[in-house]
């Protein structure tokens, strides 16, 4: 079923509450097929291949250091393969409407544009879900083979998995930014370039202090409070030496991220409410 | 050309270039000049604090690369020098284990693996940049028991028994320390012999 489709069946429910939920499931859960049919879900065989060999090869490199080096290399890779899918498949989930003109069949229902970039955004956060979690239970089971047993490793990195899942949010939503007014490759350059910016914001800060004019400090003061920070959400190596983030943490990351992707989503509804399709 | 002609002229050529490459990546080997045994001594491009702030993230990651690194930097020297004792590393030149070494630290520096191999074969080669990595780990990581005995032991060897007897005595102190005790115990069984100065009490 396509997304044209699938909105026809909720806009019975048009204008309500209910209506408006039940359309940007409809768009969500295509959009999750969507990316299943792309075969984006095949990264997953790289990650158990990635895993596997490592499981095996790692203990002869490292020292007696396996433990650390699996969570380290299956944390990064979780990272690595989850921004790159954020990235190229978040740049393309509007352009590819566009470019198919699907998206007049979509709008000649009643759905808002809102609604569908939000639609669209929950659909490939449940692709990147999926992902996480089975690279997460691909990282448990190489700690449990490599342990020959239960590893008290396995559950500290379940927090670092979902601090890497909402820095992931993070991104899509700032590849939908881009994508609702540039094409996509600049729109993958510069959700990569946020990527980069957002792990040295504390960079950003410390020079903002060290600057003498008061104009620059502003500045730099200013983009450290305006981009998202992404480094509160490496918790890899800490997670690799059985360390866990409190509870006020995670609860206070997880709102940063909230309220930043309902910044950057209302944002990208803004732009792209305003882009004529004729 | 029909169908199954087509589809068995393209497979043959598949295999027979790929025989074709590995023929020639043979050919090349032989044709190589040899490696400038220097090279594997080339200083890092990058010091520690810059590869923690390059690394995106990723620095529990790249610490083991180095840590991995220093180990078949140590191994592969070792294997090109069969005359060398192994427990007179020093012969072998080992002056890029330090930068190394540190660079891991400095990227993860709750690692403590590279610490207590910079403390047990750093000496041999630079003995107060293994004073200097083993203190960084101390510093960062205060409960580390073991990295106190190493560094007394460091200390003790250089016949500086007052630091020696400091640093004993700081990490008998810590819990899980039992190591630390018995290390203790025997430096102040020497001590009165080699004329130390201070003792802890």
């Amino acid at each position: 079923m396509d997304t044209t489709a699938a909105i026809t069946q909720s806009t019975t429910h048009a204008e309500t509450r209910q209506g408006r939920i039940w359309r940007i499931t409809a768009i969500a859960r295509n959009a999750f097929r969507e990316a299943v049919r792309d075969r984006v879900l095949y990264n997953l065989v790289l990650f158990v291949l990635l895993l596997t060999a490592a499981s095996i090869f790692i203990g002869e490199l490292s020292g007696g250091q396996e433990r650390k080096v699996i969570v380290d290399l299956g944390l990064s890779a979780m990272l690595l393969f989850g921004m790159f899918i954020a990235i190229f498949v978040g740049v393309g989930l509007v352009y590819k409407e566009i470019e198919r003109r699907t998206i007049y069949a979509v709008f000649s229902k009643p759905v808002g544009r809102g609604e569908f970039l939000v639609g669209k955004y929950l659909g490939l956060c449940l692709t990147l879900l999926v992902n996480v979690l089975v690279m997460g239970v691909g990282v448990s089971l190489a700690l449990l083979y490599v342990n020959r047993g239960w590893d008290p490793l396995i559950p500290t990195i379940w927090p670092a998995v979902l601090l890497i899942y909402m820095e992931l949010m993070l991104l899509t939503a700032t590849a939908l930014l881009f994508s609702s007014f540039s094409s996509p490759a600049l729109s993958a350059l510069l959700t990569f370039m946020v990527f980069i910016i957002g792990h040295f914001s504390a960079d950003l800060k410390s020079l903002a202090n060290s600057l003498g004019g008061s104009g620059a400090r502003w500045l730099f003061t200013g983009l450290y409070y305006l981009l998202p920070n992404l480094s509160n959400y490496s918790f890899i190596t800490p997670a690799a030496h059985g360390r866990t983030p409190s509870p006020g943490f995670l609860f206070a990351t997880a709102l940063y991220a909230f309220v930043y992707i309902a910044v950057i989503l209302a944002a990208a509804t803004l732009v792209f409410s305003r882009r004529n399709f004729k | 050309m029909n169908d199954r002609t087509r589809t068995i002229a393209l497979g043959l050529v598949v295999v027979i270039g790929i025989v074709c490459a590995a023929l020639l990546v043979r050919r090349l080997d032989t044709l190589r000049p040899p490696e400038d045994p220097n090279a594997i001594d080339e200083s890092l491009y990058v010091n520690g604090k810059t590869a923690r702030r390059i690394s995106l993230g990723f620095n529990g990651l790249a610490a083991d690369w180095y840590w991995m690194r220093s180990l078949q930097y140590v191994g592969r020297k070792i294997i090109n020098d069969n005359d060398v004792p192994l427990d007179n590393l020093g012969l072998l030149n080992l002056k890029l284990l330090a930068p190394l070494l540190d660079t891991a630290t400095t990227l993860d520096p709750e690692f403590l693996d590279p610490y207590e191999y910079a403390a047990i074969v750093l000496p041999a080669i630079n003995v107060n940049e293994a004073i200097r990595i083993t203190k960084k780990g101390i510093d960062a990581n205060p409960n580390a028991w073991r990295l106190y005995h190493h560094l007394g032991y460091i200390y003790w060897q250089q016949h500086d028994y007052q630091a020696a007897s400091e640093i004993y005595g700081s990490g008998a102190q810590i819990e899980g320390r039992w190591t630390v005790d018995v290390a203790l115990r025997r430096f102040l069984a020497d001590a009165p012999k080699l004329g130390a100065q201070r003792l802890p009490r």
